[in-house]
């Protein structure tokens, strides 16, 4: 059997609406698949919410209507959400930082952004950014617990 | 003041009505302000920015307090390190009291 069968895709048009639906039904699909307990399925369906928005946002840069896929698999000790479109690719062809190292005493320049990379980076054991064909891949994945 | 949010969820759908709303308000009324999220299951970063926003706009002179965070949302907060930055009572009744004793205080 291979080790990294596809086993599900996911399709749908984008918009704010499509992708929180989206992020949603992935979450609740690996947290019946793969076991994981409710606050690690939230903590996905935040990290999945924020890559989501961020295609839409900027890969697509609001435009809705455009496709966007993603395909889970599950592995015995882990699985993985590849996320794929087609718009524009990241910035420096590379996953931003998420540097969640700022001042918390400089009041006034306090981030009003970037904390959707500090989430992701935060809770996700694997992230991966390729540009493949013309499509952005950005593969995340998460370990299970023995 | 109390600003309870009704809806299950402060994310990119929403969290900019909510700035607005939030920064209309808070510039007709010169008030304290808790935001009550107890009915808040889900927050992205969208609304964390749309709370720093506040906390920002609110300025040094009057307080702003979250109450009535919900395990995802506490979760979000602490993430981001934005717990520091943020004062955070259990539920509205605590927020009352502390404004309650900072009146008395004054």
């Amino acid at each position: 059997m291979n080790d990294m069968s596809q086993d599900a895709r996911f399709s749908i048009l984008s918009s704010f609406e499509n992708v929180a639906n989206l992020a949603e039904d992935v979450s609740v699909l690996c947290g019946n698949r793969a076991e994981i307990d409710e606050d690690t399925a939230d903590m996905l369906r935040l990290c999945l919410a924020e890559a989501l928005n961020n295609i839409v946002e900027h890969a697509y840069q609001g435009a809705e209507g455009k496709p966007i896929f993603a395909d889970v698999q599950f592995m015995r000790d882990r699985f993985e959400v590849h996320l794929i479109d087609e718009g524009q690719p990241m910035p420096q062809g590379q996953v931003p930082s998420g540097d969640a190292d700022y001042d918390l005493d400089d009041f006034e320049n306090l981030p009003e952004g970037g904390f959707g990379w500090m989430l992701i980076r935060s809770q996700m054991d694997m992230i991966e950014y390729e540009r493949r064909d013309g499509c952005n891949v950005l593969r995340l994945g998460k370990e299970l617990e023995a | 003041m109390i600003l309870t949010v009704e809806k299950p969820r402060i994310d990119s759908q929403i969290a900019g009505v909510f700035r607005d709303e939030a920064e209309d308000y808070l510039s007709d009324n010169r008030v304290d302000c808790a935001v009550d999220l107890s009915n808040v299951r889900f927050m992205d970063s969208t609304g964390l920015s749309s709370l720093v926003s506040l906390l920002k706009f609110i300025g040094p002179d009057r307080k702003l307090e979250l109450c009535g965070l919900t395990p995802q949302v506490t979760k979000a907060l602490k993430l981001t390190r934005l717990d520091d930055i943020f004062v955070t009572r259990a539920n509205v009744r605590e927020a009352e009291l502390a404004r309650e004793a900072r009146a008395a205080m004054s």
